[in-house]
């Protein structure tokens, strides 16, 4: 019986054999091929090769954003966390180097070793505050508390790469999650434990502390990179901008990607180098990535930001094949800037002796000011200036104080992301209204009493009434914009009627973002149409100088203005020298009615009566419109105080040369008071630059 | 003393029986330096590389040393008659199971606690206690009739019970399967009735997927890439991530597997292992390194190894007279044979990955001694046993 049992048993053990070799006949003979191709892609190595980012350059191709090669420091992930294995990585590695061959004598020494290697990376953060200034340390402290604030900021970064990691661990771990949704008969639903540490290729990378150190500190550190393991110098680029505080606004700055954002195009995440097949979207961002935050370097995000390369590295044998994807690194981007006028304009409105800083109470020296040029023909922006405004490269540095300065916002781009009651510069465009409606004709009389209702003396009055007690007397159309008889401009407002004006300013492009491409323009605003007819005339009366629930960015000012010279052809204002012109025909101003109306813009720099007359006499004529809007708005003090403040917005819209215009310009000073008193002197100073760098004919 | 060991060899050489084992060991132990030297990567200066093998350690070299220590081990067990292992077994599986016990206390190392640490030498009683566990089972059942009742099963039940959960509490679910197996493979050797070893297999068989439960987390996942690669390999999603995550070292050791083709030396599959892309390669898949450099023919050469060491045995069970001796080989020859399959199922996406090595070629100085250990016990009895034509044994020889 024992030997049949023992029959048995080699039966059932050789028929498991016999299964196994089945399979092993499957896989090796008739399968080989295939699986041979996986074993080639899994020896393939992947690697990612840098790209870099498009310089942005003025319309002469001065640069005025660019990539500059940098070293960042950087720390091993494994090391700022202390990994045990990797401490002793280096240890032994460092044993080997010491010539310790013995491998029970390396045992030995190891724990001494071990020792020593995380002592020295627990000293990386005071290297790293011996070695270079941060931003946010406080300048002019004692050196033990500048070394103090350094480590701080050093140990929140860390925090932050932390941070970083989970969410990143966190992503792979929802991706995962998302994909296994897709085949519901998967069993292994949970497949993956959340709570195993999924390794990324970011747990053995470098990650950056302190990016584009200083050369000095490079130098120095050089020689000590042996004694602080972990610590690591990447070849970087750093953004660099050689203009600095000019165009600030318009340029824009580089922030980190945020967590939304890699998360939607992570290029993969696949394990370093075993399985990826695959190089994933080159386009895509890695959590360390950077984008553009606002201005052009956003806008043109796309333009600007290249595509990462592949190398594929395929080992057969001995031979090794590399099959790469070169980076296509970013364009370069053009603008419609003249920095140079830029450059002269910044500099000018902020330098304190040239006196256009004063506002309307002397005491009060507000830089809360925009100007800008742009040409007449094709809405190419020449110049646009905003201040306050601040040097690009100690953004990162600032960034913070700058986010919470309420008194100045600095980082707000007040031309197209800020809105004003226009006021009285609104007055030539309902003008153009008037008369293309037949409202009125360029000799239709209207008097000026002072205050537009008899029996209401105290409501809709004229600014010279209030100011003065006089009264325009009656008046023809260019009188009335030359002196901005409110009472004038009331009566039109009122025949034109709301739903007709409110159509009108829609046409000029008000109420409605103008599309210059920037992601911060927002769009003013426009009242609704109200179907109370007592109401809808009061505010048609009131929207008649550009008062009420009106409100446009200095931009669409500028561009309405740009709209009528050209009679009704508006044409999308453009940052982007290569843009496409983008123009429509909203209305038709006969050649006749708009003599008439730039007329009036003439005379109020060259009439007698001309509300700009004392401050625009330039040896080139300009045209254009003062506006004094009443503005409420929240003030908040220096000591963070906040109330509300009413006074007016000083505005000048006009171009130049008045007879052939060919430059439109906008100036706006925030509670500037009399339009020609506070906005008109800057846009002299944009006439005498223009005229400096030869755009206007000099004249001697 | 020296003589006697000379007349045992003298004596081993010219019992036939003993051969084919002599050749399988001896052929394993051969394959297992040349996978060894394959499977000691270059990664030099102790890097650890991407599947987490220390490069730079020339293990064919240092499994040499286990094998020269194997050797001792097998001429030491040869000395002594095979009937005091059987007189020694209770005492051996008391001091056994206290180390069992013991090892659960030290500190866990690959999540595990498996293994005393000694100055530098690691010991693993779990290895030990596969030996003592047969050889207790052995001499339990040696002459018990009883067995044919459902009663008498109850006892060799717990003999294994005791064991096997103390080994699976480490945990080491691999070595903790081989204790039914084998206590399964010599109850039927022993002459259990077949329809009660069939009613006992099939409460197993349904009281499964209620231990599946009982299970840690990780040999559930373990369990779970299993089925993926079975039922799944067709589902390129579901692939990817098993490819990237558990599954990985399955797939990585048939790739390497496969590529070895038919006559082996696949280029792709030497590239993985040489980067060090194949997890384990020296120690849990080791056979894929074997199939990958000798393709089919080495790797069914060496399946066929493993048969010939289980034909060896049993020819040597079916020739021995005495119980104790014949039911230790059956249950030695077993515990290696399904140890090897196991192991070889494993690494062809056949079985779950369980940390089981092959025996006589993976590295590792524990297992090597084990498997020469058991070696030795059957060369012993090969040499000593009262065969049914002569009734006569060695050691009344001797005596």
């Amino acid at each position: 019986m024992f030997a049949r049992r023992l029959v048995i048993l080699l039966v059932l053990l050789s028929s498991g054999a016999v299964i196994l070799i089945g399979r092993l006949a499957q896989l090796q003979i008739l399968q080989a091929d295939a699986w041979r191709a996986q074993a080639q892609a899994m020896v393939n190595r992947h690697s990612i090769i840098e790209t870099s980012r498009g310089a942005i350059r003025d319309r002469y191709g001065r640069v005025l954003a660019q990539d500059i090669p940098c070293y960042n420091l950087a720390i091993d992930y494994r090391a700022m966390n202390m990994d045990d294995p990797w401490i002793e990585d280096v240890a032994v590695n460092r044993l080997k180097t010491a010539g310790v061959k013995d491998r029970r004598e390396r045992l030995k020494q190891l724990p001494n070793a071990k020792a020593q290697v995380a002592s020295q990376i627990e000293n990386i953060p005071t290297l790293l505050a011996r070695l270079c200034s941060l931003p946010g340390e406080s300048t002019g402290a004692s050196p033990d508390e500048i070394t103090r604030q350094r480590l701080e900021i050093i140990r929140e970064r860390y925090e932050s790469i932390r941070e970083r990691m989970d969410a990143l661990r966190q992503t792979q771990w929802t991706i995962r999650r998302y994909d296994r949704a897709t085949d519901a008969q998967n069993i292994a639903n949970d497949l993956i434990d959340p709570d195993a540490s999924v390794k990324l290729r970011e747990d053995f990378a470098a990650h950056t502390i302190i990016p584009a150190v200083p050369d000095s500190a490079v130098f120095q550190l050089d020689k000590e990179l042996d004694n602080y393991p972990g610590l690591k110098r990447i070849d970087a680029k750093h953004r660099v901008y050689p203009y600095g505080r000019v165009a600030a606004h318009v340029i824009g700055v580089l922030r980190p990607v945020s967590k939304p954002e890699y998360e939607s195009t992570l290029p993969h995440f696949d394990r370093p180098g075993l399985l990826n097949d695959d190089p994933g979207n080159l386009r895509g961002y890695l959590p360390s990535d950077d984008i553009g935050a606002f201005g052009v370097e956003a806008m043109a995000e796309n333009k600007l930001r290249g595509a990462r390369g592949s190398r594929l590295v395929e080992v057969g044998g001995s031979e090794v094949q590399e099959q790469r994807q070169n980076p296509a690194p970013g364009q370069d981007v053009r603008l419609t800037l003249d920095v140079e006028l830029q450059k002269q304009l910044t500099d000018a409105f902020l330098d304190p002796k040239r006196n256009l800083l004063k506002g309307q109470d002397p005491a009060d020296l507000s830089d809360h000011q925009v100007a800008l040029v742009i040409l007449a023909m094709d809405g190419q922006v020449l110049a646009l200036i905003t201040t306050p405004t601040n040097d690009l490269n100690t953004y990162r540095e600032h960034i913070r104080e700058w986010l919470v300065d309420e008194t100045n916002r600095p980082l707000l781009n007040r031309a197209v992301a800020s809105v004003y009651p226009p006021g009285s510069i609104v007055k030539p465009l309902v003008a153009a209204a008037a008369l293309t409606e037949h409202v009125t004709t360029p000799q239709d009389l209207v008097v000026c009493h002072g205050y537009l209702f008899p029996n209401q003396p105290n409501h809709f009055r004229c600014s010279i009434y209030s100011e003065t007690g006089n009264t325009h007397g009656p008046m023809r159309m260019e009188a009335a914009l030359e002196a901005s008889c409110n009472i004038y401009f009331y009566t039109m407002g009122g025949r034109l009627g709301l739903e007709r004006l409110i159509h009108w300013y829609t046409d000029f492009g008000l109420g409605a973002a103008t599309g210059i491409g920037l992601a911060e323009e927002t769009s003013g605003s426009l009242p609704h149409n109200i179907s109370d007819v007592d109401r809808a005339r009061r505010e048609a009366i009131f929207l008649g100088i550009g008062q009420g629930e009106i409100s446009t960015t200095p931009l669409q000012m500028a561009n309405a203005y740009a709209t009528l010279l050209r009679g009704g052809l508006a044409i999308t204002p453009r940052l982007l020298l290569d843009a496409p012109v983008k123009q429509e025909q909203r209305f038709n101003l006969s050649p006749e009615d708009q003599v008439t109306v730039r007329r009036g813009m003439e005379l109020v720099v060259a009439g007698d009566m001309g509300t700009a007359r004392k401050v625009l006499r330039t040896r080139i004529s300009i045209a254009g419109k003062t506006g004094s809007a009443t503005a409420r708005r929240y003030v908040i003090a220096p000591d963070g105080t906040r109330t509300v403040k009413q006074d007016s917005d000083a505005w000048f819209v006009g171009y130049v040369p008045a007879d052939r215009p060919r430059f439109v310009i906008a100036a706006l000073k925030e509670f500037g008071g009399h339009g020609g008193t506070s906005a008109a002197p800057l846009v002299k100073e944009a006439v005498l630059a223009l005229e400096r760098l030869g755009y206007l004919p000099k004249l001697d | 003393m020296l003589k006697r060991l000379q007349e045992i060899l003298c004596r081993l050489l010219t019992t036939h029986v003993a051969w084919p084992v002599l050749l399988a060991v001896s052929l394993l132990c051969t394959v297992s330096i040349l996978a060894l030297h394959l499977a000691s990567v270059s990664g030099g200066g102790g890097a650890v590389n991407a599947a987490g093998n220390v490069g730079g350690v020339d293990y064919a070299a240092l499994q040499l040393r286990h094998i020269a220590l194997g050797i001792l081990a097998i001429m030491l067990i040869l000395l002594i008659h095979y009937e005091w292992f059987g007189r020694l077994a209770y005492i051996f599986m008391g001091i056994v199971i206290a180390l069992l016990a013991l090892v659960l206390y030290t500190p866990a190392s690959h999540g595990s606690s498996r293994w005393f640490t000694i100055g530098s030498l690691q010991l693993q009683p779990s290895e030990m206690a596969k030996i003592a566990f047969v050889l207790t089972v052995a001499w339990f059942l040696r002459y018990r009739r009883n067995i044919r009742q459902t009663s008498g099963l109850i006892c060799p039940f717990f003999i294994m019970v005791v064991p096997c959960a103390l080994v699976l509490k480490e945990p080491d679910l691999g070595t903790a399967l081989l204790f039914p197996l084998v206590l399964y493979a010599m109850l039927i050797a022993a002459g259990a009735r077949i329809r009660h070893l069939l009613l006992v297999g099939l409460l197993a068989l349904v009281m499964l997927p209620g231990a599946y439960f009982l299970l840690h987390d990780y040999q559930k996942t373990r369990i779970r890439s299993l089925y993926v690669q079975v039922f799944q390999h067709d589902d390129p999603v579901a692939m990817k991530r098993h490819r990237q995550s558990f599954g990985y070292q399955a797939y990585a050791s048939m790739t390497a597997i496969a590529s070895g083709g038919t006559t082996g030396h696949g280029a792709q599959g030497a590239d993985l292992i040489r980067r060090g892309l194949l997890p384990e390669a020296h120690t849990d898949c080791v056979y894929a390194v074997v199939g990958s450099q000798w393709g089919f023919i080495g790797s069914v050469g060496v399946l066929l190894l493993y048969l010939a060491f289980l034909g060896a045995g049993m020819e040597i069970a079916s020739s021995t007279k005495d119980p104790f001796g014949r039911l230790t080989a059956v249950g030695i020859v077993t515990l290696v044979t399904f140890q090897g399959m196991i192991n070889i199922a494993m690494t062809i996406g056949m079985g779950p990955v369980v940390g089981i090595a092959l025996p006589f070629i993976s590295y590792g100085g524990s297992s090597m001694v084990t498997n020469m250990v058991a070696a030795g016990i059957l060369l012993n009895i090969s040499l000593r046993r009262r065969t049914k034509t002569t009734g006569l044994s060695m050691h009344h020889a001797a005596a």
